[in-house]
């Protein structure tokens, strides 16, 4: 009897002093940061701004999420985050970063890996974050939120989710940036945001995306560009192209939505010189007609169409392969990964060289539409 | 007290022991992409080494080890191979609770000193000590099946991120690094179940031994190299060498829509669960072979003692992390072959040339 006694206080006991951990937190306690911008402003210093939840508003009923910016300077990065605690009180929590937005300045000044370094290293913070170069200073993204108060961080999130409906952003998580700029035989390519895309009232939109050599930022792509960069990456799955289509004497705008594309670089290696084929097989649909005299039910259009198609994704493809590799000699679509993979040996010998090979590679790009349809009417409505 | 095992217990008993801490210290890092064959070419280099291990054993039915090394190398000599076994069992005791401690510093809660996960742990693999051999027989069969569901589960839905591209190309810096990864993988944690050779002389039948030796090692192994080979396709060859704790690593990349996400702490779980094994096993490796050498009737009383001077070793054994990593790729292989396939094939041809001799 005594001992079932002393048992049960004893798990009582165990009870009360078990429960948790030393180092809880709890969660109306916890600044949540969701977006981080950083910038260089000097040497060496820092400028971060941060995009922090305010959770403890949320048990008032009312399910709105309100942010606030903070900014902070430091030697690095680390050294700044720290200091946010005169500035909130309480230890930022990171776990759900979705956001880190980094400024022109330190692209250009070779320190992305360096950057998010520490974001990478920490236990806390989860590598799932979309990265982002910002047109010019970083901060400004925040900054011209701080009226509204709305989570501007989930919108960009989101905006990169969906943009493969769009194939004109190429977003990337953390890791996926650190494993690239560690990579020899790939480079990298972020897209640009700047504030005015979210802000303005404007509706013109600029789709921009920065390449990268190495941990430097070299130069931008726009538009098309950033779309037949995916679409050589493999990673079109949408989108729209839209052609000017002349037949006859009728002359109608047509626009096609892409229902995805399928991709495959083969090196060849021969005599000394390397050469990328390229097969591109795209699935299209008939989305716009913007003239009903267009008569697309018959063969002989349909085939023109498709070879214009063809002939303009190809051009897409040259056009952008010419500039990544004679203005900006940056290898960002890994063709050195697939020599390296195919040719182990001859990669070895040229690895070190491959800035001046890559440049002269020959492609040949081969291009093959697949009309699926056009959508719900065979016929233009008139 | 009944101290048997089944034939089924002892066999899920290596399996777990073979997984157990080498789920988040994954084998064969130096080996890069290529740690897969590391890890089937550590297997086939186990073959001859788990036959003589089972010879061994044949030889002096009923016996274990340390009485083994008595019997063939003499009263003197004998007790100093006791001695230098025990010692390295003692080591590895002491690193299992270092490892463990490191990794819930790692990735648990940070403000818990190290050192309460490590006592905590000792704590437990005395209640192991005292339940015995087959106690933790019958709680293998128990945890085995939740550990292969957690281990192998949430894998899959990692496909869509696997790339084949980061294992070739095959064997790309030639063979020297493949090999370097096999070594290692052959000191942790194949060869360590050397220590089956003091634990388990309950089983009468040496060729039992042989099997489940040889069958418990391959299952072990096989898990390993599946989980090895998913996180090979997922972070690639340099974060493999990289980061501390690549299942960790790997699983974080897991999210399934917006819901499931955040699965890699079961990692710690499984973690958890066969370090608590290996430990136990190790421990009773350790307490028996100090009650051998010192004649001690009642070896398992010292066992705290033991464990504060292993964890204190543990606790010295490197300043950081960094040096630990250093220490598994750098010291830990060559310290343990020796202990672990050197020693008892000198111990296998002195009892084999001794038989010979003294038939004539």
């Amino acid at each position: 009897m005594c001992k079932k006694a002393l048992s049960a206080f004893l798990i009582i006991i165990n009870l009360v002093v078990m429960t948790g951990c030393w180092g809880y937190k709890e969660i109306n306690e916890l600044p949540i940061v969701i977006g981080a911008a950083i910038d260089k402003i000097s040497k060496d210093e820092y400028l971060i701004t941060v995009e922090v939840l305010k959770t403890s508003e949320i048990p008032g009923g009312t399910a709105e999420s309100k942010t606030t910016i903070l900014q902070m300077t430091g030697k690095t990065v680390f050294e700044a985050i720290r200091k946010f605690i005169v500035k909130n009180g309480r230890f930022l929590y990171w776990a759900n970063m979705k956001v880190i937005i980094i400024g022109k300045k330190v692209a250009e000044d070779e320190e992305v890996a360096s950057v998010l370094d520490l974001f990478f290293r920490d236990v806390e913070i989860r590598s799932e974050g979309r990265v982002i170069i910002a047109e010019d200073k970083a901060a400004d993204i925040f900054k011209e939120n701080m009226k509204k108060g709305e989570a501007i961080s989930m919108q960009i999130l989101d905006t990169m989710d969906n943009a493969k409906k769009l194939s004109k952003i190429y977003p990337l998580k953390m890791h996926e940036v650190i494993d690239l700029v560690s990579l020899r035989g790939k480079n990298l390519v972020l897209p640009i945001l700047s504030p005015k895309d979210i802000y303005k009232e404007t509706p013109s939109l600029s789709f921009k995306s920065a390449v990268f050599k190495k941990n430097k930022m070299i130069g931008t792509i726009i538009d098309e560009e950033v779309r037949s960069y995916r679409l050589l990456l493999n990673e079109e799955d949408g989108g729209l192209r839209i052609e000017d289509v002349v037949f006859g004497d009728e002359n109608s705008k047509v626009t096609y939505e892409i229902e995805g594309s399928k991709t495959k670089i083969r090196p060849l290696y021969k005599d000394g010189k390397f050469i990328m084929e390229i097969d591109i097989t795209t699935d299209a649909i008939i989305a716009e007609v913007m003239n009903y005299k267009l008569d697309f039910i018959r063969k002989d259009v349909r085939d023109y169409m498709k070879e214009q198609l063809e002939n303009t994704i190809r051009d897409n493809c040259n056009e952008f392969l010419s500039k990544v590799q004679k203005d900006f000699d940056s290898d960002v679509l890994g063709f050195g990964e697939l020599v390296k993979n195919k040719y182990p040996k001859v990669w070895k010998e040229n690895e070190n060289n491959w800035d001046n090979i890559f440049p002269n590679i020959t492609t040949i790009i081969n291009v093959k539409v697949n009309l699926k349809g056009s959508a719900l009417y065979s016929k233009i409505i008139e | 007290m009944n101290n048997k095992i089944t034939d089924k217990q002892a066999l899920v008993i290596v399996i777990l022991f073979t997984i157990g801490t080498s789920i988040a210290n994954t084998p064969g890092r130096i080996a890069k992409e290529n740690a897969w064959i590391s890890i089937i070419l550590a297997f086939i280099i186990f073959i001859p080494i788990a036959l003589m291990y089972s010879r061994i054993l044949e030889k002096f039915p009923g016996k274990n080890a340390f009485q083994i090394c008595d019997i063939v190398f003499g009263k003197f000599f004998g007790k100093v191979f006791n001695i230098i076994f025990t010692f390295h069992f003692f080591v590895t005791v002491a690193a299992l609770l270092r490892n463990l401690g490191d990794f819930i510093y790692g990735v648990g809660p940070p403000e818990t000193p190290m050192e309460v996960n490590m006592i905590f742990l000792g704590l437990l693999g005395i209640l192991g000590l005292y339940g015995g051999i087959n106690i933790l027989g019958r709680w293998s069969i128990i945890t085995f099946p939740i550990i292969l569901f957690i281990l192998l589960i949430p894998f899959p839905f990692l496909i869509p991120q696997m790339k084949i591209d980061r294992v070739l190309p095959v064997m790309y810096n030639g063979m020297s690094p493949v090999i370097k990864g096999a070594l290692s993988t052959l000191s942790f944690p194949i060869t360590q179940s050397f220590v089956f050779l003091m634990v388990f002389e309950n089983i009468r039948d040496a060729k039992s031994f042989k099997k489940i030796l040889l069958r418990g090692v391959f299952i072990g192994t096989l898990i390993l190299l599946v989980v090895v080979s998913y996180t090979l396709l997922i972070i690639g060859g340099e974060n493999y060498l990289n980061s501390y704790l690549t299942t960790f690593v790997t699983l974080r990349r897991l999210t399934i829509g917006k819901l499931f996400e955040r699965v890699e702490i079961i990692i710690l779980q499984t973690f958890v669960y066969t370090i608590f094994l290996k430990f136990s096993i190790m421990l009773i490796a350790t307490m028996k072979g100090i009650g051998h050498i010192f004649n001690l009737k009642n070896y398992k009383a010292i066992s705290p003692i033991i464990i504060f001077l292993a964890a204190n070793i543990g606790y010295i054994l490197f300043s950081n992390s960094m040096e630990g990593i250093e220490f598994i790729i750098n010291v830990w292989p060559p310290y343990a072959l020796t202990f672990q396939v050197v020693l008892p094939f000198i111990l296998w041809i002195i009892s084999e040339l001794k038989t010979k001799f003294s038939l004539r």
